[in-house]
């Protein structure tokens, strides 16, 4: 049996990536982890694992090539040791021209026949051309391409007219029609939108003001909603909160926490510093977090299925909200930095991430992730889980309350801590008795010197 | 006599044969029928025998300047005869090349008028006998015919292409009526033999279906060569007295008249289809303005009879015929995927500097798509074209600007009738600038000039300011 290995997508925004080395050669042995391939993202150079066993059959893209798309096919790992060792040397010509067949069909659908193909390898990799004809890759002309993506359309919705289904501009400009179409026409009357876009044809918004992100909109049934494409970096996010959504049993704890003496303390601080730093409350939290996570150990760890990884290092997320999305840069080893530090990396951290230029391994990994909405005056909140990591902290913002303290009304400050954790590994205890420490280093700022 | 055809073809032009062999490859028992020589205007009296006599002329005035380059070459003639024999020679050669592909691919001729009878029946008339086939389809191929202006008819005194591609005897002074690429193309020959040249245009540029800045450019070449134009202007009459005749201009402007004299008259003002004598107005077949109208795939409103070529309409070129044979033969197999695109057909001329062009000019362009870019870059900074002293010219590319569509390309220049079709591809192709820039053209050839041209349109020249 073989199993074909696709280019990963080792980013978010990742659509091509380079093969910049194979570290194993057709015919070596490998154990799932190994590192087989160095790939080179828009970002950054990173390690390929394999995450099966067997034999590399056939390498599909050689190392140096370039701008090989998500879920092309790279190479083949063949399962069967004894079969396959027999195949490679009695049938390595015909084992080639099988992997051929394969790239064949990525460039010719007419090709994708597979004749000849007759041991169970083969038939394996036949049902991998069949993947691929179900529509993997798009046959669509540049000019056609590039119209396609200035007006925001489905590729995988248009059905090509060229030579194999290409897609030509023609179909995508039929497209367009077809939307315009079922469009309302408003004969001569401009309407008037509140933000001063005018709709010459009632169909098309030109223009930014009604969007961040794409230049043109279509606008149908009445006006009642826009239309715009979904980017990379949006489908990510779906895709993988969907999924956290779907396979983590996931629990919530909510504690207060008061801010008073902390507040004070960085208050001092920063005057002490005379501003040559500026502290905020959430490089303390980062602090904190790290601090209650290397206290209750069992936190700062993440779920790989059969196992569970525990963690040596306190890597902590911070969500950072960008323009059309969010992302979560890492700030790592956070147990051995100081509060200064902390505050220049994760300035850093932030600024770059709203400039789309972090490498994948400063937001990959971690185990627990911060977001802090206290800003936006939101008291309390939940989050979703940002697989792998096995947890995320919800900061709300600090209000003012009454208090009791020896029969008198007293005014406290508190904030709202959400944890919202993956049952998995953390069992509700865990997660009470990490989030009660964390409002005992809050309270009392002091402790943060142990 | 029985005979049975799946398809049959009325015309051997580079239309009609490539259909029938396109026909037989398909599987059809194929009949292709023939009045006159195999291959059409194309072939014995048009694209093929009028690049034999350019090569002469050029042969001839690269010897006469072979001084430049280094080599003697003393009292440098020509022997007239001897050109036209060689033209007619090599028509003669690719004409008996077709017969052997037809017989090749099985493919039976019947010689003689056809006439569509019915739209399953074919008379075909010869001298010697009446032969009625019955075919399933027909695909008319039966080519164009020179137009003549009113008042002024073709005559010993006043050629038509055919008559100009082989006269007995060499005329000292031409008249050319008509600045399109046949016209060009014998003003250009004859000029180089040395006659004396007058080129009279209708409109207010020579080549007119040319980019205005290759017209101009054209034009003044073709002044430094020898050639005179006469813009604006068209030929009220034409007296003869004794061997000379005198043409009367009319210049439409400013409606003043004047007066050329010459020995013959060249009138090369377009063509018109050959829809006459074939039976169409019995089949109701429709026809508009001289030729017949087809769908995309060349069917005409009966559904089994097509129509390619010249007869079906403009461009009225030879490659763009091969290529409507082959789609309307593929259409009744029911294999057909693609059609035209017309701004997709390039055009040549083979004159000298050459000329080729694809899709729109720089002004259409810029009225129709409002944004584009354009990138010039002219033959003189090209290595290649240096080293052959061959620096006339230039490469121009006009680019929508969004989509980075190829709109237009337009060379002037050495050879660039045998380039034009690296653009053709991009352009078939839906390239966008970017597939051009990235492509690695050969060093030094004057194909550089096209990359650099489009480098040029986005401001990224590397060989020129």
């Amino acid at each position: 049996m073989s199993i074909t290995i696709y280019m990963p997508a080792l980013s978010p925004t990742m659509e091509m990536g380079n093969i910049v080395k194979w570290h194993k050669d057709e015919g070596d042995q490998i154990s799932s982890g190994d590192i087989i391939a160095e790939i080179e993202t828009d970002k950054a150079v990173m390690e390929f694992e394999s995450a099966d066993d067997g034999i590399l059959g056939k390498i599909l893209i050689p190392e140096g090539s370039v701008d090989v798309k998500v879920n092309e096919p790279i190479a083949i790992i063949l399962e069967s040791e004894s079969d396959t060792i027999e195949e490679l040397d009695t049938n390595n010509i015909e084992q080639m021209e099988v992997a051929d067949n394969i790239q064949n069909v990525v460039l010719d659908k007419r090709d994708g026949e597979g004749e000849g193909l007759t041991s169970e390898s083969y038939t394996e990799i036949n049902s991998t051309d069949a993947n691929i004809d179900d529509g993997d890759r798009i046959f669509i002309s540049p000019v056609a391409k590039r119209i396609a993506e200035e007006k925001g359309l489905n590729l995988t919705e248009i059905s090509g007219t060229g030579p194999n289904g290409r897609i030509l501009k023609k179909d995508v400009e039929s497209q367009n029609q077809q939307i315009n179409v079922s469009a309302p026409t408003n004969d001569g009357t401009d309407i008037k939108l509140e933000s001063g876009v005018r709709l010459d044809s009632g169909v098309r918004l030109e223009g930014s003001s009604l969007s961040s992100n794409t230049d043109k909109i279509n606008i149908r049934d009445n006006l009642n909603y826009t239309e715009t494409p979904v980017d990379t970096m949006r489908s990510v996010i779906a895709e993988r909160l969907q999924q956290s959504n779907s396979m983590i049993p996931s629990y919530t704890l909510n504690i207060d926490a008061s801010i008073k003496k902390l507040d004070e303390t960085r208050r001092k601080m920063n005057e002490d510093m005379q501003d040559e730093i500026k502290l905020s409350f959430n490089h303390f939290l980062i602090k904190i977090t790290s601090m209650a996570m290397t206290n209750t150990p069992e936190v700062n760890s993440s779920w790989e299925g059969d196992k569970i990884h525990y963690y040596n290092s306190t890597d902590i997320g911070i969500a950072v909200a960008l323009e059309n999305g969010l992302i979560t840069p890492i700030i790592r080893n956070v147990e051995n930095k100081g509060l200064h530090k902390i505050s220049v990396e994760i300035q850093d951290l932030i600024a770059r991430a709203r400039e789309k230029k972090l490498s994948p391994s400063e937001y990959q990994g971690g185990a627990i992730s911060i977001s802090n909405l206290g800003l936006y005056g939101i008291k309390s909140f939940t989050s979703i889980i940002n697989p792998p990591q096995a947890s995320i902290l919800s900061i709300g913002a600090s209000q003012k309350v009454p208090v009791i303290i020896d029969d008198a009304v007293n005014i406290d400050e508190l904030i709202s801590i959400t944890l919202t954790a993956d049952h998995r590994l953390i069992d509700g205890a865990v997660g009470a008795k990490f989030l009660s420490y964390m409002k005992r280093l809050i309270e009392n700022p002091n402790l943060m010197l142990l | 006599m029985n005979l049975k055809y799946d398809v049959t073809i009325i015309g051997s032009g580079p239309g009609g044969y490539v259909a029938a062999i396109r026909s037989a490859q398909l599987g059809h028992k194929t009949a292709i029928v023939e009045k006159d020589k195999l291959g059409g205007i194309c072939l014995n009296w048009g694209c093929i025998p009028t690049k034999a006599l350019l090569k002469s002329s050029e042969v001839y005035s690269t010897m006469k300047k072979s001084d430049y380059y280094g080599v003697t070459a003393e009292n440098v003639s020509f022997n007239f005869k001897k050109i036209i024999d060689r033209s007619r020679g090599v028509a003669s050669d690719l004409s008996q090349g077709i017969g052997y592909l037809l017989k090749k691919n099985k493919i039976d001729l019947i010689t003689g008028n056809g006439h569509i009878i019915d739209n399953n029946t074919i008379k075909i008339q010869s001298d010697k006998k009446e032969t009625i086939i019955s075919t399933d389809n027909i695909i008319i191929s039966t080519g164009a015919r020179p137009k003549e202006l009113p008042g002024i008819s073709f005559s010993d005194d006043v050629w038509s292409y055919k008559q100009a591609m082989a006269p007995n005897k060499m005329p000292k002074s031409i008249v050319v009526i008509g600045s399109g690429a046949i016209g060009i193309e014998f003003a250009n020959f004859y000029n180089a033999i040395g006659a004396s040249v007058n080129v009279v245009e209708l409109a207010d540029r020579i080549l007119p279906n040319e980019d205005d800045e290759v017209s101009e450019y054209a034009k003044t070449e073709f002044e430094k060569q020898g050639i005179k134009f006469h813009l604006g202007s068209y030929v009220n009459s034409i007296i003869k007295s004794k061997d000379t005749l005198n043409i009367e201009l009319i210049n439409n402007n400013d409606n003043k008249h004047s007066k050329l004299n010459a020995e013959k008259v060249i009138m090369a003002v377009g063509i018109t289809g050959n829809v006459e004598d074939i039976g169409l107005e019995h089949n109701g077949i429709n026809i508009s303005d001289g030729h017949i109208s087809t769908n995309e795939f060349m069917q005409t409103n009966v559904k089994n009879i097509y129509a390619i070529g010249d007869v079906a309409g403009a461009p009225w070129l030879a490659h763009k015929a091969s290529h409507e044979g082959i789609i309307a033969a593929e259409h009744i197999s029911g294999t057909c995927t693609h059609t035209i695109e017309k701004v997709n057909i390039p055009g040549c001329v083979y004159s000298s500097p050459q000329i080729a062009s694809i899709g729109i000019s720089e002004n259409e362009a810029k009225n129709r798509y409002g944004s584009v870019k354009v990138g010039k870059f002219p033959l003189i900074a090209n290595g290649k074209a240096k080293a052959i002293s061959n620096d006339t010219g230039f490469v121009k590319v006009i680019y929508e600007s969004t989509t980075g569509e190829l709109l237009g390309a337009h060379m002037i220049g050495d050879g660039v009738t045998e380039l034009i079709h690296g653009y053709a591809i991009a352009k078939n192709m839906e390239g966008t600038e970017e597939d051009i820039i990235n492509t690695i053209f050969p060093h030094p050839t004057i194909s550089e000039s096209m990359h650099e041209a489009v480098l040029s349109a986005y401001d990224i020249p590397i060989h020129y300011k």
